[in-house]
């Protein structure tokens, strides 16, 4: 298990690519953020995100064949590893945890 | 899509654009495109747009990470580890085409050679150190006439010997220059007149002088009446003398004396002189007496001789300048005086050679002459890579498929042509050591410079070659990786390209070669007036001081001899003669431009003997002379030109100079500038005036047959008059012949580069023509069977080659109009740098040499056999 810790804004682009299914790529990762948490969230902090995100083995990319959209331009594919998804599983336990002693409590 | 599409705004689009986004461009710019579009219909055009700058600008700020290359990480000096691989594998690709590619090598050799050897003599006159062990120490002690302190050139010998004994602050040593022919001493030997030194007791070892063979003047040679010796320079020896080990102990000639050889001096001592008057032969002071040499009338004022000194390691400049003041007024050599009149101070100039402007402006007309010539061979090999590059297709769309990225292959084949360069530029050395034999060979310089390549020569050859690699490769390269490479439309367009910088190269270089040629014509075929084979001139000079029949009593006497001997038709004195060293020219301008006027100081008989033809009025006689009239004769130029209304008979010459004034021009002669040493000097005009002081005069005597035939008789004439004096003689012809080395030498190595121009641009045309109708052979047939004409096959193929040839023709002449001024001070006989006649001969030679060009592949397109192209299909 990576000792990465994640960020914020990190944790929600983890989130949406896990989200989005098998391989997405930038442009729904933003919509899905800015529609999630309701915040604007420019392209350029999505690309840093998953750039951080790749770089400590979250998610991982590929170039993606020319598509008849777009041009024919190719997209940067992204999925979350392995890795990925058991970091955000403990995240989310870890929260769950703490809220039910909250609630416990209250 | 209906309605038009909006583009996102240009803020943003440009802020994307200076993004350093490597490889993520596409997918970052197609991302945002897509958000612009979705934003569009959902947000509205206005937000749209803000959010578009404001990604970009979270874009911008922040650069997406770009993609690893490859499975490995490359290290940052990578591309210095696959430079042996490039190269390995360009000498591979480029073996195909040995033919083609050893005619490129071979143009960029001689160019770069020719480059070099021009760098090479920059080199040894403008950048090397001075030959001698401590060139920082060299200094030349002048006096100096009042307070603008200029200097005089010489001082007289009684006051040499008293500095010399007394300085503290400088070891001084004094010299007299002078030029001889020098020979194996086995009768003549075809060498060049070359400056010899007479030097003071001691001289050699102030600088440092050490021999390779034999020695240096000992004690009993600067003895009085001592047989002459002399020690040899290194390059002289090894160049004329072919570096024979016996000629120590042996006896050369000098002119007409002979001297013994006592030792070669080590290479790289060429002494504390500029470099053009570094001396072929060193000998002692006594020596100047006897030796046949024109010892006195080279560099400097007859009577004198030149100090020049090694400072002391704890003296500097202002120390010496003040001791040698004060031992110059004890000697007797400088009088100071509180009005700064006359000869007041004493100067002490470093030694060193120093890069004028003059020299910087020739240099730079030189390199950007041969400069053109690289550039004309870079465009041979530009058009080789090219069509290398276009029948390399294949394997570079592979490799840019392959992952490979762009600038990989762009340095591939830039790595090619840069090894082709430094291929070319290896064989340049050779010819530069050739080039430059040849320059001393034509007696352009003399054979004691020391022309050896040094480190500077390398470098300056690598840079060339290196530039004129890259220049030459980089143009194909990007053609050639561009994602449109492979379209015959930009090939062509590519090609043209060349084609023309080549033609504007080739038609500057060959207009050079015209003007220069015509200079030379234009001098070489002047009106003299006179025979240069029967008009002798003499000198009679005492270095020393030795003479025993004072001035004016010597000139009539000597007059009176020469006159008396058989052959001789009539004798007069000049203070100048014809084709002999420089003239001071009278300091002078006209409507604020500088006038070249030499004054001419002579006798009356001058004008018959150099037979000016009188165009109007009349010679200066005896009379005039003798009561001191101010009379003067003029050239018809100068007449022309001061007196545009034809009044000048008459007229004072006030106007020309104050001390003129009074003076009146009694005739006017035939033009015909006296000396023609310089482009300046062969435009001078004449103003001749009496002789009144025959110090510095020279007998100029005019005989029946050749002139050489009497030398002897006027030799003894006057030694039977004068014993003590330096007697020298030569026959006009020899000056003549000498002075016209300049134009000379200028013509032929423009006929040199303009020869290898119309070579290089008929290879280029040649080539290109050739490749073009080689690769469009198979259209050519087509047409062919469906009913094009074959001479209309031929004529397109010419009109595509010669078009961009006429454009770089008209370009070439353009930037001749516009800059050819550069050269006009190089151009003897005042021809113009716009000379029509010139421009006209460069461009016919031009078309002359891309028609020749055009010639072979014109008739290869002529017979394509049309079926064998269909078959091919």
């Amino acid at each position: 298990m990576p000792h990465e810790r994640l960020g914020e804004f990190e944790e929600f682009t983890l989130l949406a690519v896990r989200a989005l299914g098998e391989s997405t790529y930038g442009v729904p990762v933003q919509q899905f953020v800015e529609q999630a948490t309701g915040r604007r969230a420019s392209i350029g902090a999505v690309y840093a995100a998953l750039d951080r995100l790749e770089a400590k083995g979250f998610v991982r990319s590929v170039i993606g064949a020319p598509t008849a959209v777009r041009g024919g331009k190719r997209k940067r594919m992204f999925s979350v590893t392995a890795a990925g998804i058991t970091t955000a599983a403990e995240l989310r336990r870890v929260r769950e945890q703490i809220w039910r002693t909250i609630e416990q409590q209250s | 899509m209906s309605g038009p599409a909006v583009k996102p705004p240009l803020l943003g689009r440009l802020l994307l654009r200076v993004c350093r986004l490597g490889d993520r461009r596409d997918d970052v710019r197609a991302d945002m495109q897509e958000l612009f579009d979705t934003r569009l219909q959902v947000l509205g055009r206005k937000e749209a747009r803000r959010r578009f700058n404001a990604d970009a600008r979270s874009v911008w700020l922040r650069p997406p990470a770009r993609t690893p290359r490859g499975p490995w990480p490359r290290p940052r000096w990578s591309w210095v580890t696959d430079i042996p691989d490039d190269v390995i594998y360009g000498a591979r690709v480029l073996r195909k085409q040995a033919g083609v590619v050893s005619m490129a090598v071979v143009g960029l050799a001689v160019a770069i050679g020719l480059t070099s050897a021009v760098f090479s003599v920059a080199n040894a006159f403008n950048f090397k150190p001075l030959g001698v062990a401590e060139p920082a120490r060299v200094v030349f002690p002048q006096r100096t006439i009042g307070q603008l302190r200029t200097p005089v050139h010489g001082w007289g010998p009684e006051h040499v010997a008293v500095m010399r004994a007394s300085a503290r602050t400088v070891a001084l040593g004094s010299s007299l220059e002078s030029r001889v022919v020098i020979g194996d001493g086995n009768g003549d030997v075809a060498a060049p007149r070359v400056s010899i030194r007479f030097v003071s007791d001691g001289f050699l070892d102030i600088f440092g002088a050490r021999t390779v063979a034999g020695r240096l003047p000992d004690a009993a040679d600067v003895q009085p009446g001592a047989p002459p010796v002399a020690v040899l320079n290194y390059e002289f020896w090894r160049s004329v003398l072919n570096g024979d080990p016996t000629v120590v102990g042996r006896s050369v000639s000098m002119n007409r004396s002979q001297v013994t050889v006592v030792g070669v001096l080590a290479r790289g001592f060429t002494g504390p002189f500029d470099v053009n008057r570094t001396p072929a032969a060193w000998l002692p002071m006594e020596a100047a007496r006897t030796v046949d040499s024109l010892a006195g009338l080279y560099g400097g004022t007859p009577g004198t001789v030149e100090l020049v000194g090694s400072l002391f390691a704890d003296a500097t400049l202002p120390q010496a300048e003040a001791e040698l003041l004060s031992l110059a007024i004890g000697a007797g050599a400088v009088t100071p005086n509180p009005e700064g009149s006359g000869v007041t101070g004493v100067l002490v100039r470093p030694g060193g050679n120093e890069f004028t402007t003059e020299d910087a402006l020739i240099l730079t007309v030189l390199l950007t002459i041969v400069g053109l010539v690289v550039v004309l061979a870079g465009t041979n090999v530009a058009s080789l890579m090219l069509a290398n590059v276009t029948g390399r297709q294949l394997e570079v769309s592979t490799r840019l498929a392959l992952g490979a990225s762009r600038g990989r292959v762009i340095r591939q084949l830039t790595t090619e042509s840069v090894t082709v360069a430094l291929a070319a530029g290896s064989i340049g050395l050779v010819f530069a050591q050739w080039f430059v034999a040849l320059g001393t060979s034509v007696f352009v310089l003399s054979p004691a410079i020391d022309l050896s390549l040094d480190w500077r020569v390398y470098t300056f050859v690598v840079g060339v070659s290196v530039l004129a690699g890259l220049a030459s490769g980089l143009t194909p390269a990007l053609h050639g990786t561009r994602a449109a490479a492979g379209c015959p439309k930009r090939e062509r367009r590519s090609q043209s390209r060349l084609v023309a910088v080549q033609a504007a190269a080739s038609v500057l270089l060959l207009l050079l070669t015209a003007l220069f040629t015509r200079a030379l014509v234009e001098v070489s075929s002047r009106e003299l007036g006179f025979d240069p084979n029967r008009v002798a001139v003499l000198t009679a000079f005492s270095p020393l001081k030795t003479a025993t029949v004072p001035d004016t009593d010597f000139f009539a006497l000597a007059q009176e001899r020469i006159l008396a001997l058989p052959g001789v038709r009539g004798v007069a004195l000049a203070n100048h003669a014809p084709y002999e060293g420089s003239y001071t020219p009278v300091p002078t301008s006209l409507h604020g431009v500088a006038y070249r006027l030499n004054n001419i100081k002579a006798t009356p008989a001058f004008f018959g003997v150099v037979g000016y033809r009188f165009l109007q009025g009349r010679p200066y006689t005896e009379d005039e002379v003798r009561t001191g009239a101010k009379v003067a004769v003029v050239t018809a130029g100068f007449a022309r030109d001061w007196f545009p209304d034809g009044n000048a008979i008459g007229a004072d010459l006030g106007a020309v100079r104050e001390y003129l004034a009074g003076m009146r021009i009694i005739g006017i002669v035939t033009n015909a500038a006296p000396h023609i040493g310089s482009p300046a000097a062969s435009t001078s005009e004449s103003l001749l005036t009496p002789l009144m002081d025959f110090g510095a005069a020279r007998i100029v005597i005019s005989t029946e047959g050749e002139a050489v035939a009497t030398l002897p008789a006027l030799r003894d004439a006057i030694v039977a008059i004068d014993a003590g004096r330096t007697v020298n003689t030569r026959v006009v012809a020899d000056g003549l012949d000498e002075q016209l080395n300049g134009p000379r030498i200028l013509a032929m190595l423009a006929g040199i580069v303009g020869g290898l121009a119309v070579v290089l641009a008929v290879v280029g045309m040649f080539g290109v023509t050739a490749f073009t109708v080689a690769a469009g052979r198979r259209d050519i047939g087509i047409r062919l069977a469906i009913g094009a004409s074959r001479a209309g096959v031929v004529v397109e193929v010419v009109r595509s080659s010669l078009q961009p040839a006429a454009i770089g023709l008209v370009a070439g002449l353009g930037l001749a109009l516009i800059g050819g001024q550069a050269i006009a001070s190089m151009l003897y006989a005042g021809i113009s740098p716009r000379d029509p006649l010139s421009f006209a001969i460069a461009a016919a030679l031009m078309i002359l040499a891309a028609a020749a060009g055009i010639v072979i592949p014109a008739r290869r397109a002529a017979a394509v056999d049309p079926v064998e192209s269909l078959r091919a299909e």
